[in-house]
Order: C-alpha cells, then structure tokens, then sequence
C-alpha cells in the first residue's frame, strides 16, 4: 500500500489521535446531582462494578474506536493507493504523464502533481519481481522509455530519478501505445498512467486498449491563470512595425485581476491591467514600432516576454510554468541579390520589392548573396536561383522548352521543404518548361512535379553552392500573377543565403528541434570555432556542428552563436502557450482505444486502487456507531 | 462521546419541594381540603362498619380474644396455625384468621420529615401530610385518639394525643407546618413512639424508609411497646424509582451529603430500578414477617384512594 498523499495521513491522523487521547486523559468533571438517597444506589451492586474496572475498560474501547475511526479517516486523507500484492505475475508499466500541468502544485499535497506521481510510481516499482517486472516510461513532448521491464526495484529507482516535468504537452497517445507495446512482452500485462486526466475531452489517447489502463489521477482544482497564446509577427506593409498578440486564459472558479508587463530584452516597455472572467480567455494585442524599440536598426534582433502576475485579493496561482511567454523579433539583415538583367524580368522586380527590408538589390555579383539569373549565361560563383535558361555548371543539362499540355500544370508539391512554405500550387497553369533529367543528382531534390517531370529543384552544386532552378520561366506561366510567386522567391533567397525560412522567428514546440541556420554553422566551421547554445537558465554548452538539439523541453529562450564572425546569433522560444495545459483542473477519465478509463478505476486488473472513499465509509459508520452505542450507554 | 461534553457543577434534576412556604402545605387549611376529608370520611366509616361489628370497638389484634373479626391473606412469616384451612380447603387460598380486641385505640402518627421527604412531584413530605391527615381525620371522627410525631434525626411529638373531631383543624395546622430536613432515623421515631404518660396502641409510620440502619430496628421497638403497626412507604416514580438521568454523574445524598460516582446508562437505570422493587419488596415482606400492615402509597395517585386502598385492602388500617 503506497499513499498519494502521505504528508496529509500523517499530519491529519497526528493531531486528531492526539487531540482525541489528550481528550480522554483528561480529567472529568462529573455532573454533581442531588438525590434523595444514595442508599439504593449503593446497595445496586452495578454502580460499583461501572466505578471501577469495567468504567475503565468501557472506556479504552471507546478511546479504540474513535482511534481507529481516526485512522481509517486518515489514511484516506493520504489517499491510499492498493499496489498489486508481490504474488501478481505479469508486466506492468508505468507512464508518467511529464506535461506542464503537472507541475501544478497542490497545497493538500504541499508537493506538486509531478512528485506526487512519482512517490506512485516508486511504491509500484518497489513491487518489481521477475515474475512482475515493471517498465517506466516517460510522457513528455516525446514518449522515452525509462526502464525496460525491469525486476531490479533499485534499477527502477535510479530511471525514476531521470524523471522530470517538462514545460509543454505531452505525447500520451505515443507513450500510451509504447507502454503498450512493451507491457505485452510479459502477460497477464498492465498498464498504470499517472496523470491528472488533463486531456482534452473527446481525444483518444491511445491507438487501442488491448492492455487494460489504470488512470491513477493526482491533483486537485487550482485556480491557475496563464498565458496561451504568445505571437508576433511584421506588421504588412511596413518594414519595421510588429504586430504582436497575447490570450490570457482564467482557469478557475472565479473571475480574476492581473497584471500584464511587457519586457523586451529585459527592460518594460508596457504593462496592461487585465480583468478575466472565470472560464474565460481575454486577448491584447501591441503595435509595435520598430524604429522606436530599436532606434539604432536591429540587426540582432530582439526577445519580447510578457509575465502574468495576479493582482486583487487572490494572488494564488497554481502554474508559474504558463506566467510567462516569449516572443522573438528576428534581426532585420538584408539579403543581398544581385539581378542579373534579362528581357522578362518585370514581375521579378515586383515580387523582390514585396520583400520590403528583407531584400537589398546590389549592382554587383561580387557583393550579393545570392544572384538571380535567367539567362544561359555563365554560372554565377555563389548561390544562385535560376530561371528557365540553364547557365553553364548545373550538376544536371535541362532539355529544350517544350509545352505542358496537361493542366494543372503541377501535381504535387514537397510541403515540408523551406522553400514551398506557405506557398500553393494548385490550379498553376505552365506554357513551357525545360525537361530536368531525372534521376536527379545527389543531394538534389525535386520541390515541385509536372506529369512529365521535376518543374523546380534546389540542390548543391559539387563546390558546396547552394542552387534553386525553376525550369520555365515565370512569364511562361500563371505564376506571377500569385500571391505564391513573391512567398516562393522570398523563401528561396533566404535558403539560398542559409537561413531558415521567414518562420524563423516563429515558436519552437516543446520538443521539437531547433533549427539552427546553416550560416551559423558554415560560419562556426569557417572560423573553427563551435557553435554554443545558451538554455532558458542561463547554462551554455557547445552545439557541435551537424548535430540537431531537440531537448527543448523547458520554456525560454535558447540562443546559438558561434564567435569570432560578425554573424549574428540565432534566438528562439519555447512557450506552454496551451489552453489544455493551462487548464489545470484534473480530468475524470481518459479515451483509451474504445474505451473511456475513469480515474481511479481499472479496466481489467486491481492495480492502483485508491479505496479512500471505502475508507471514509468505514469511518464515519465506526463514529456513528460509537456515538449510538455511547447513547445507550453500552460505551462511555 | 467527548468527555469535555457538558462536565460541570451540582445541578438539580429532581423536583424537589422548596424549604419555607409550601403551596402544598397551605393546601391542608383550605375549605377544599377539609371537604375533601369529610366525604373521605364517610366511604371510610362504611368501609370500618362493614368490617366492624359496632362502634368504636378495638380494630382487629392478633391474638388477643378469641372473637373472630376478619381475614386476610396469608404473607410469607404468618404463623402456620393462624392460618384457615377450612377456607383453603373450600377456595384454594391462604387467609390468615384474624381477631378482634376489645381495647380502646390511640395512634400515633409517625412522620418522616427527612430531607429525603422533600423530593418527588408531588413531593413525598406532601403526601405524607394529606395521608396524615386523612389518617388522623377518620380517627378523630371514628372518637379515636391522635398524636403526631415527626422524625428527622431526632423524633418530638408535634402534638400530644387528641380526641375529638374538634381537634381536626388543630391536627391539620399542626401538619401544614411540618417542613423536610434532616436526616431518616426509624429507630429515633419507633422510640419516642414509646414516650408520653399515655401510650397509644397504634403507630402508624408514613417514610419513604430510606433509612440506612433499616426498618427491622424501628419495628422490633414497635413491638416491644406492644403497639399494633402499620407502614405507609412513600414513594415518587420520578425521584426513587425511575429518575431521569443519563451520563456519568456523581450523586449527592440530599440527607448525609455523601457522594457515589454512578454511570447512569439505561441499563444501569434499569438496574437500579429493579433494586428499588427489590427494596419495597423486602420491606413488604420484613412487616409481613412482623404482623405489621404494609402499605405503599405513590405521589401520584391520590390520597383519597390510597387512604381507601389501605382500609380495604391491605389490612394497614382497620
């Protein structure tokens, strides 16, 4: 038997078994009462007998009841949690729900939700025995396996103290199915989630239920205000204003005052009173000026946070973890192109003025980061988008132009690629393109198709320089004339630099890589020295080159920098910015294959059974009994 | 269940009859009550006719002639030969013979004025006062002779023995001022019983008989002074038999101030109770034992029916 809550057990059956003796050892004042003889009461040999002996033992039995009626209300303050006895066979693992909202702390626990989960987790493993071995695994951004199923209670214990909360969502469904997975290696197999059910409703969270679920839910209401959504982003048709955005969300009983400042780089630069109502979401927004925050240009960019902090009467908040968010505004550095002029180059022009500051148009190839061509001239030295015309020292030859008669013209995409960020294809009509030969060359790759074949590609040429070739040329075509056209060129001259796309500024997911520009490693590797990556608390450790760092479980800022180049360092945030983790009220029950698993209740085993309620029962009815039984005084 | 619940000092839970004025007291000198006395009186005399053969003979002695006068059942310690087996033999019942003296009577009226007297609703000292007076009435009105003596701790006879119904509002005054103190002393009464230059032959004693040396002493001086006797045991449901308390208490002796610790649960009450039973009963038995008339007279029931009852039934008067 483990408890949820042994702090409470403790503390709450101490002082009432104490208040309760000390009640009891204390002398009584009897009720004087006059009589008209004591002569018949003397002679009733029963009143003797009670003074003595008997009062006393009627007495102990009375003190032993209401004792164990204490204790049995106790021990369900502590919320006992019935592990499967040492003669159960079969695997049982263990998931830790890791998300942010468990981080939440319980004032009846005085612990978080988080440690509460793993005292749970440390009874079961310790019940650990080859015929039960018990298996860890950890629901953070990503499922991670802790410990394999594992007979050792000292193995397990040392994988539990890996165990830590993350500051996002976690990936129930994944860990679910690969407890799953795991549990099965060793049947009658059992799963036991520890969590507080804070899912949204309706979601599944596993693929199936072949292994029954026990949902141990931990955590009690909070009132917990937090920040969910955190953006910026310029502002259109300007070239150096930010528009930035905030939803504050009140999860809680009651409506609630705050404070909303407004730092960037650390220093205030706003604060806002905000006045939620309970259940509800208020959204603020800014416009920023950026020649007034940044009157010297902002070439290094900037880190915007916002910090919630209750206000009023009640300043109780449940999740500091969602009290903050951060936002970065990306330094403004040009790139640099050169156009290399041609005939059909109108629509070219249009869509590098759309850049706005992005995009600075220089007279020399010498000086640009990337050039433009669309003519078979020579091949420019650097970086290079193409267009139609192939110029000499391409890894592959285009055929002549010939017309598409399919139509659309395109019939797919690669989505995921930088360059097609939030660009459309669909529906684009194509006059004529040069045939590209298939299969393509290493390291190149085709980012949009034709029935007859690869339309564009980017790849690098053997000298490392990075090429973007379009194989018609855009008058050929209906490309122009869509708002995809500026996006595509846009997108392609900040890869062809080495920068991420436009959305470099966006937030990292808890979890998710960092997308470390490949400038800040051609740069780090030009001057030998590595990259280093500052964490949200403060901690710098080197980032070698080529390798991807995904451990972006906790909120703030991460920095990249190399040192020794004038290339500017790379920021980027976290944030929990999730309505559901913000939502800290714990859930009843859980979507589990088909089934829905309520907290505390098994599905097919007796694993974690928490009889608190039982408990309580037995309690109260001991209680009523003595008090009946005291009444007809069978007891004193 | 808690032990603080409620623990504090002396508390009075039985009713009990004020000292000083007494409404019950002041009862006796009204119109009402003497009314009440004459019409008493009148079923009482019919009572004694039919059971006497003239006027003011001697009331049924034991032993003392060989004139038959009367029946009555057989109690545990009657001698054997008084008892009639003619009459066994025709109904099944054990009736002891009884015969008729030829004596004069003066009673005296023996009054427990004990502290313990104070109790009950109607208080036991009330009824002792309107049984009293009913007693001494009908004998005043029957030409027999009346002494009251009350008792507490020590006896005094409040007044000399008296004859004629012309005394009545005397005796009745003498009773009204009767108050409860002290403490029960059988004993002190049975022998001041003997005292005076003209000794009654009758002594009638209304107690609640919660005296700690007992009845037996005060009866075998009774006997001694060769006095027909008769009890009149008072008793109040409320405060002897089955009084109201619960919880664990420390009871106070009204008379002697000592103290007994007592958990008063149902069952202990119940117990108690049964005691109480236990006691009238022996006490029942001890003057049947003696020859002596016993009688228990309850507050609640009214005086008239017990002074009948006791004329017709128990042979305590008669």
């Amino acid at each position: 038997v483990s408890f949820v809550d042994p702090f409470a057990a403790l503390a709450i059956g101490g002082a009432a078994l104490a208040t309760l003796t000390i009640l009891y050892l204390m002398r009584r004042q009897r009720v004087r009462v006059v009589v008209p003889s004591i002569l018949l009461w003397t002679k009733a040999g029963h009143a003797r007998a009670y003074s003595a002996s008997f009062r006393k033992l009627r007495r102990l039995l009375s003190w032993l009841i209401n004792a164990v009626a204490i204790a049995l209300l106790a021990l369900a303050f502590g919320r006992p949690l019935l592990a499967k006895g040492a003669g159960g066979t079969g695997a049982r693992v263990v998931v830790l729900d890791a998300s942010a909202s468990m981080q939440t702390h319980d004032p009846d626990a005085s612990d978080t939700r988080f440690a509460q989960a793993l005292r749970i987790a440390r009874q079961i493993t310790d019940h650990a025995t080859p015929d039960s071995p018990v298996g860890v695994i950890l629901a953070g951004a990503h499922a991670r396996i802790l410990a394999p199923l594992e007979d050792d209670p000292a193995a397990l214990a040392r994988a539990l103290e890996q165990a830590a909360p993350e500051d996002g969502p976690c990936a129930l469904g994944e860990a679910l199915d690969l407890a799953r997975g795991l549990a099965r290696a060793v049947p009658p197999a059992q799963v036991v989630l520890l969590s507080d059910a804070g899912q949204p409703t309706g979601r599944r969270a596993a693929s199936a239920s072949d292994v029954p679920l026990e949902l141990v839910r931990v955590g009690t209401p909070r009132p917990n205000l937090g920040i969910t959504t955190f953006a910026i982003a310029p502002t259109p048709g300007t070239d150096s204003d930010f528009d930035a955005v905030a939803r504050v969300y009140d999860d809680g009983p009651d409506a609630r005052t705050a404070q909303l400042l407004v730092t960037l780089d650390g220093h205030p630069i706003d604060t806002r009173p905000l006045s939620l109502q309970a259940g509800a979401e208020q959204v603020l927004s800014w416009r920023l000026d950026g020649r007034e925050l940044f009157p010297q240009g902002h070439p290094q960019g900037g880190v915007l946070e916002v910090r919630l902090r209750p206000t009023g009467s009640d300043l109780e908040d449940a999740l500091p973890v969602d009290d903050q968010a951060y936002a970065v505004i990306p330094p403004l550095q040009p790139i640099k192109v050169f156009l290399r002029p041609g005939p059909n180059d109108f629509f070219l022009k249009q869509a590098l003025a759309a850049a706005g500051g992005e995009v600075v148009m220089v007279p020399r190839a010498g000086d640009a980061d990337v050039t433009i061509v669309h003519d078979n001239g020579p091949a420019p030295s650097g970086p290079a988008l193409v267009f139609g015309d192939a110029p000499v020292g391409l890894p592959f030859i285009p055929g002549v132009a010939k017309p598409l008669t399919d139509t659309p013209s395109v019939k797919g995409w690669a989505e995921k690629s930088p360059i097609m960020a939030g660009v459309t294809l669909t529906d684009l009509h194509v006059n004529r393109t040069r045939a590209i030969p298939t299969p393509l060359p290493p390291g190149w790759e085709s980012i949009a198709d034709s029935p007859d074949g690869p339309l564009i590609v980017r790849g690098e040429t053997s000298q490392g320089t990075r090429l973007v070739y379009f194989g018609f040329d855009p008058e050929d075509s209906d490309l122009p004339l869509r708002v995809a056209f500026p996006l595509l060129v846009a997108n392609s001259l900040s890869w062809l630099r080495g920068e991420a796309p436009r959305a470099s500024a966006a937030p990292v997911a808890p979890g998710d890589p960092l997308p470390v520009p490949a400038l800040l490693e051609t740069a780090a590797q030009s001057s030998g020295s590595p990259l280093t990556l500052t964490l949200p608390d403060g901690t710098t450790q080197p980032l070698p080159a080529g390798r991807t760092f995904d451990d972006t479980i906790h909120a703030g800022v991460y920095t990249v920098a190399t040192s020794g180049t004038a290339t500017p360092p790379s920021s980027w945030v976290v944030n929990v910015s999730d309505v559901d983790e913000s939502n800290v009220t714990p859930g009843t029950g859980l979507g589990y294959g088909e089934q829905v698993v309520t907290a505390d209740v098994a599905v097919g085993g007796s694993l974690g059974m928490t009889p608190w309620r039982v408990l309580a029962l037995i309690a109260v009815a001991l209680a009523a009994l003595e008090f009946v039984l005291a009444r007809r005084g069978k007891l004193s | 269940v808690w032990p603080l619940r409620a623990r504090r000092a002396a508390v009075e839970v039985l009713p009990r009859e004020p000292p000083g004025e007494s409404e019950a007291a002041a009862e006796l000198l009204e119109p009402a009550f003497l009314a009440r006395l004459e019409r008493l009186t009148v079923v009482a005399k019919k009572l004694v006719e039919a059971r006497r053969r003239g006027d003011r003979q001697a009331p049924k002695q034991r032993g003392t002639s060989l004139e038959f006068a009367d029946y009555r059942d057989y109690a545990p310690g009657d001698p054997l030969r008084r008892i009639d087996w003619n009459v066994y033999a025709r109904l099944e019942r054990l009736l002891v013979r009884l015969y008729e003296g030829e004596h004069d009577l003066g009673i005296d009226l023996l009054i427990d004025c004990s502290e313990s007297m104070a109790f009950g609703k109607p208080s036991k000292i009330s009824e002792a006062r309107r049984l009293a007076a009913a007693l001494a009435y009908i004998a005043l009105a029957s030409h027999d002779r009346v002494r009251l003596v009350n008792f507490a701790g020590t006896a005094e006879s409040a007044t000399p023995l008296l004859s004629g119904k012309g005394n009545a509002q005397h005796v009745l005054r003498v009773l009204a001022g009767l108050r409860a103190g002290g403490v029960t002393d059988l004993s002190a009464a049975a022998t001041h019983a003997g005292t005076g230059r003209t000794r009654a032959r009758m002594a009638v004693i209304l107690s609640d008989l919660l005296d700690a040396r007992g009845l037996e002493a005060a009866l075998g001086r009774l006997a001694a002074q060769r006095k027909r006797c008769a009890v009149i045991h008072i008793t109040d449901e409320t405060c002897d038999v089955a009084p109201p308390l619960t919880g664990e208490l420390q009871l106070v002796d009204a008379e002697t101030g000592e103290t007994l610790e007592v958990d008063a649960s149902p069952g202990a009450l119940n117990q108690y109770t049964q005691q109480v039973e236990s006691y009238c009963e022996a006490q029942a038995t001890l003057c049947a034992q003696r020859g002596v008339g016993y009688m228990r007279a309850r507050t609640t029931v009214p005086f008239e029916e017990t002074i009948l009852q006791a004329l017709r039934e128990s042979g305590v008067i008669g």
